[in-house]
Order: structure tokens, then C-alpha cells, then sequence
């Protein structure tokens, strides 16, 4: 299962069910509660797993999986730096674990992923919550029947046939304009063009 | 910066299809590469809004507290005390001399009925028979399923059939596109013999279980009260006996709509629509305890006495009064065959629940608090 660095902590008041599992803000020491640090980082991690199983159950899984092995090693683990950079890396290497075991991806494109991951989540939380901002603005900003197209298919992972066929449209329609969102977005939202270069690691395999 | 200066160098095509088939086209090139990187991390963040923290929450607290193991300790329990209950009842008629206990065991009152589209109304759940064989379908029944087949005509059919189960019966049907449809207690299917329109489209009162015949260019659409459900090659369950409706997907995928709003829904997703505001939301469930039904079974889980008395009302064709409200919360874990007289039910009840006590008279069944009266 998931490995898990000891140079961390956690504080745990008792072992008890109702025992607040007690952590501390790394900015202000304030005392926040296992329940609270769940429901904190909860979507942010099934975000990052999401990314790399592209499987809205599986990312559940294996966030979940995280926490309910942090919950039964409360007595053990030490937290010493910032939960959720910790939380993100474990939740990573569970997913790209899930990956490999799962053997439905090829060996080079899990190698593919790995390399993205280095790039995803940012590090910088104000940077991070900027590009989503900016991200959802730029959404609001294409053309209503656009959007909606968009959205079902990179939101709500429908097929483009299926899409098709929901709102009685010909496929190339669909795959016409969510070309064209796609070349928007990219042009709105100035991180899309200014990803890392990827030139010295293609060249590498 | 000049953002779009590679733009060009971008095949568009392959990129998409490598977006929706998570296949690896080799011989990216750069461009191609840090667009591929940028769709799949806005695809992470777009998606974000699916991960809500409270139902992962709710998750992680029923995986912690291994509920599931909980519950087959309870639905086990539930079983062994059916197997004791059937010399408990007997002893419990046996002991009470006093006159008149009268146990909760009636055939439901009324029959299946389906009203053709010329007007005839035929009477179902007796026997086998052929009820209709014309170019628009040929419809045959037996005692508890009824099939359509198409004719050899092409005409759109523009007035329907209309199949109604009343409360104490079950019913299933294949419509003529193959379709299979399981009516429960109380509800009622309206559709055409033959489908040969744009779409397919039935309406449900009641609950329902559909298992939707593929047909890509002839999308099949089920109406219930205000919503609408478009399938996309699916097996769902439509309760719209209460006022907030429910649909819960087995298999495939679905979208419903009402009104302006819209929900994809994924298996093991429910969709509920609620009556005061007309929102419609998603949350996870366990579909299959939606489902039960139709497989003949009796299922609940740690539900109010209440809720499983009114669906018991519909299932067997009886009303329940309670004398003591307070009986109403209390709740209460079944999974068992759904057995044919509903007094097999209340043993069960009674049996795991000593202060609850059922008087049965006629078709009214009172529920009584032993402690108290």
C-alpha cells in the first residue's frame, strides 16, 4: 500500500471514536481536527489523483485509501512540515502505483505521466487557485452552445459520439468546437502556453 | 510573449483522439506535448467540482468504521431470526386462544391492467394470452410479463399504450425495440406498440427499472413528473413515488434533465430532484439496494419504520396506521427474498424489534408499541 515518509506528525489527544485527531496549520500552529484536514484537502487530492488515473472512482479510491491509512496510523505518523504537500506526493505515488498495477496503461505512457506530475500540482498555492480562477473565467467565456459541449466532454467525460447524439448533432460539430475551446482556452489562459518544455525528455525515450 | 507561436505544430486531431481514448500516439512533438500536458491538467482541474467533500467524507467514515461488516452482522442476525420466527409465529397464533388474531396474508385487491391504444382494456396476470396481432405489433402476455413485438407496419404510432400495476402487484414488459421495463407496486408505463419516430419516448408514474435496448440513432427518453432522461445504453431505476424524484443508474451512463438543469449521472450515482426548488443533485449510492425490487428481493438499510411500511403498503396492497408515532424513526436493517404474504415481513419486524407490535384488521395493519399499549 501507500508509503509513508516518518519524517512527519501527527497528534493524536486520544484513540477513542469521537477523538479529534488533532494537526497543527502550518502558517498559524492553530489546532484543526482530522475531520477538518479531510474535508480541506479532500477535493484537492482526488483533483491530483484524478490527473494521473483519469478515473473519477479510482481517484476516490485512492485518496480515501490515503487517509484511512493516515487515520490508522495516527499513533505513528509524524508531520513535522505541510499536510498537504506531504498528502500530495503520497497521493502521486499511490496513483501511479494504481497505474501500473491496474495494467491497463502502457509502460511508456505511465513514464509520461510521471514526468507531468512533476509540473502538477504547483507548489505555489496562490499560483495554484490563480490558474483555476482563471481557468473558470475563460470557461464563462465561450460561446453558450461551445461551453456546453466542452463541458460535457471534459468535465463530465462524455464521448463525443455520445455527446452527439444527446443533442442530436453530428460528431464533427462536436469535435469542431471543442477543437475551438480548446484553442481558446489556450489563448485566454496564459499557463496553458507556458507549459515546461518537454523537448530534452522526448528526446530521451 | 507570443502564446500561440507553435500553434501549428499542433495536429489537433490526434491530440483529441488521444484526449478521449487515453491512448499514446507516438512521435509527439514538443507543442504537442505541452498542449497534451495543459488539456489533461485543465481536464484535473475542471474536474475538481465532482470531488465534494462532504460525500468523500461520509465515505471515509463508513470505510473507517467498517459499516459494511457491520451490516451482514445485522442482516445475518435478520435471517437466523427468520428461521426462529417460523416457530415464533406459530407459537404466538397458537398461544393467543383469544379470538380473532387475524394474520396479514390477503392477495392484493386489484389486476394489472393494460389499456390498448383503440380503447379495448385487457386484464393481465391470469394466464397466457395473445392480446393483439396486427401490422402495428403483436402483444402476447403470461401471468406476470407482457411482450411487444413490432409488426410489419412503419407508421409512427401516435397513441399509446398504457400499462398500470396496482399496489400489491409487480410487472415486467419487453417493448417492441427490446427494451425490458419492471413496473413496481402502484405505477404505471405509457407507450407506444412500435417504434418508429426520431426517438423512443415512455412515460413512468411510480417506480420503475429500465434496461434499455441499445440504438444509437433512435435515442430512447423516459419522462417521470417534471424530469427528463436521455440514455446513453444503460440499466436505471426511477422512483417517483414521493415527491422528490429519484433515478439511481445501474449500468451505462444517463443524463437527466429538468428544466434548465442537467446531471450526467455514472453508475452507482443517484440523481434526485427536489420538489420545493426544482433542483436536481447527484450523490453516490449503492445502486443495487435501489434495484432490490426487481430481482424479487426486500432491502433496507438502516431505514426509519416509516419509509418501510409505506413501501410494504404498496408491495403488499395494506395501509399501516401508527398508534405510536414515535415507531415511525426507528430504524431498521432487512435483506431478504420478498416473501409472499406480507405477515412474513412483520415476524421479521417484531422479531428483532421487541416493542414493536403489529394488530392486523382487514387490510389495515396498526403498528402498537408494546411498552406502551
Amino acid at each position: 500500500m501507500m508509503e509513508i515518509n516518518p519524517d512527519y506528525f501527527l497528534l493524536c489527544t486520544a484513540n477513542n471514536e469521537r477523538a479529534k485527531w488533532l494537526m497543527h496549520r502550518p502558517e498559524s500552529g492553530e489546532a484543526v481536527s482530522f475531520e477538518e484536514q479531510f474535508r480541506q484537502h479532500y477535493t484537492f487530492l482526488c483533483m491530483v489523483a484524478y490527473y494521473i488515473v483519469e478515473d473519477e472512482d479510482a481517484a476516490r479510491d485512492v485518496v480515501q485509501d490515503f487517509f484511512l491509512y493516515c487515520w490508522h496510523k495516527r499513533h505513528i505518523i509524524r508531520i513535522t512540515h505541510d499536510f498537504k504537500s506531504y498528502a500530495a506526493r503520497a497521493v502521486k505515488n499511490a496513483s501511479l502505483n494504481y497505474l501500473r498495477k491496474s495494467g491497463k496503461t502502457q509502460l511508456e505512457e505511465i513514464h509520461v505521466i510521471e514526468e507531468l506530475t512533476r509540473y502538477f500540482p504547483l507548489e505555489d498555492k496562490e499560483e495554484e487557485e490563480q490558474r483555476n480562477r482563471a481557468l473558470w473565467a475563460a470557461v464563462s467565456r465561450l460561446p453558450e452552445q461551445r461551453q456546453r459541449i466542452f463541458l460535457m466532454s471534459n468535465r463530465d467525460g462524455l464521448r463525443y459520439k455520445d455527446i452527439a447524439a444527446v443533442l442530436d448533432i453530428s460528431v464533427n460539430t462536436v469535435k469542431t468546437q471543442i477543437k475551438l475551446a480548446l484553442q481558446f482556452l489556450r489563448k485566454e489562459c496564459g499557463w496553458m502556453a507556458r507549459m515546461v518544455s518537454f523537448l530534452f525528455f522526448l528526446s530521451r525515450w | 510573449m507570443n502564446l500561440d507561436n507553435n500553434e501549428h505544430d499542433i495536429d489537433w486531431e490526434k491530440l483529441m483522439e488521444r484526449l478521449e481514448n487515453g491512448q499514446l500516439p507516438s512521435g509527439m512533438t514538443d507543442a504537442e506535448m505541452k498542449a497534451l500536458a495543459a488539456a489533461r491538467e485543465m481536464q484535473a482541474r475542471l474536474k475538481a467540482g465532482s470531488f465534494s467533500a462532504d460525500e468523500g467524507w461520509q465515505r471515509f467514515t463508513e470505510a473507517k468504521d467498517q459499516r459494511k461488516g457491520r451490516i451482514r452482522v445485522l442482516v445475518r442476525t435478520a435471517l437466523a431470526a427468520a428461521v426462529v420466527m417460523a416457530a415464533g409465529a406459530a407459537w404466538w397464533t397458537f398461544r393467543a386462544k383469544q379470538p380473532v388474531i387475524q394474520l396479514a396474508n390477503a392477495q392484493p385487491a386489484e389486476k394489472v391492467m393494460l389499456r390498448l391504444s383503440g380503447g379495448r382494456t385487457v386484464t393481465l396476470g391470469q394466464d397466457t394470452q395473445l392480446i393483439q396481432n396486427n401490422p402495428i405489433a403483436r402483444i402476447k402476455a403470461n401471468t406476470d410479463h407482457l411482450e411487444y413485438a413490432a409488426g410489419s407496419g412503419e407508421e409512427q404510432v401516435t397513441v399509446m399504450d398504457t400499462l398500470d400495476v396496482p399496489r400489491g402487484r409487480q410487472f415486467s414488459l419487453r417493448l417492441a425495440d427490446g427494451t425490458q421495463v419492471w413496473l413496481n407496486a402502484a405505477s404505471r408505463l405509457v407507450f407506444p406498440a412500435a417504434f418508429h419516430g426520431a426517438t423512443r419516448e415512455v412515460t413512468v408514474e411510480g417506480e420503475a427499472f429500465f434496461e434499455v435496448a441499445h440504438q444509437a440513432s433512435q435515442p430512447f427518453i423516459v419522462h417521470a413528473g417534471k424530469t427528463a432522461m436521455k440514455v446513453l445504453g444503460t440499466g436505471f431505476n426511477v422512483n417517483a413515488y414521493g415527491q422528490d424524484l429519484t433515478t439511481t443508474l445501474a449500468t451505462g451512463k444517463l443524463l437527466v434533465t429538468a428544466g434548465q438543469e442537467q446531471l450526467v449521472l455514472q453508475p452507482d450515482e443517484q440523481a434526485v430532484l427536489n420538489h420545493h426548488d426544482g433542483s436536481l443533485q447527484k450523490k453516490p449510492v449503492e445502486a443495487h439496494i435501489y434495484t432490490a425490487w426487481k430481482d424479487g428481493d426486500l432491502f433496507f438499510e438502516d431505514a426509519p419504520l416509516q419509509d418501510i411500511t409505506a413501501s410494504l403498503a404498496r408491495s403488499y396492497d395494506y395501509n399501516f396506521i401508527f398508534d405510536d408515532t414515535d415507531l415511525k424513526k426507528m430504524s431498521f436493517t432487512i435483506d431478504i427474498r420478498r416473501p409472499a404474504a406480507l405477515q412474513d415481513v412483520l415476524n421479521q419486524i417484531t422479531k428483532s424489534m421487541q416493542t414493536v407490535r403489529f394488530e392486523v384488521d382487514g387490510r389495515t395493519v396498526h403498528v402498537k408499541n408494546n411498552s406502551k399499549n
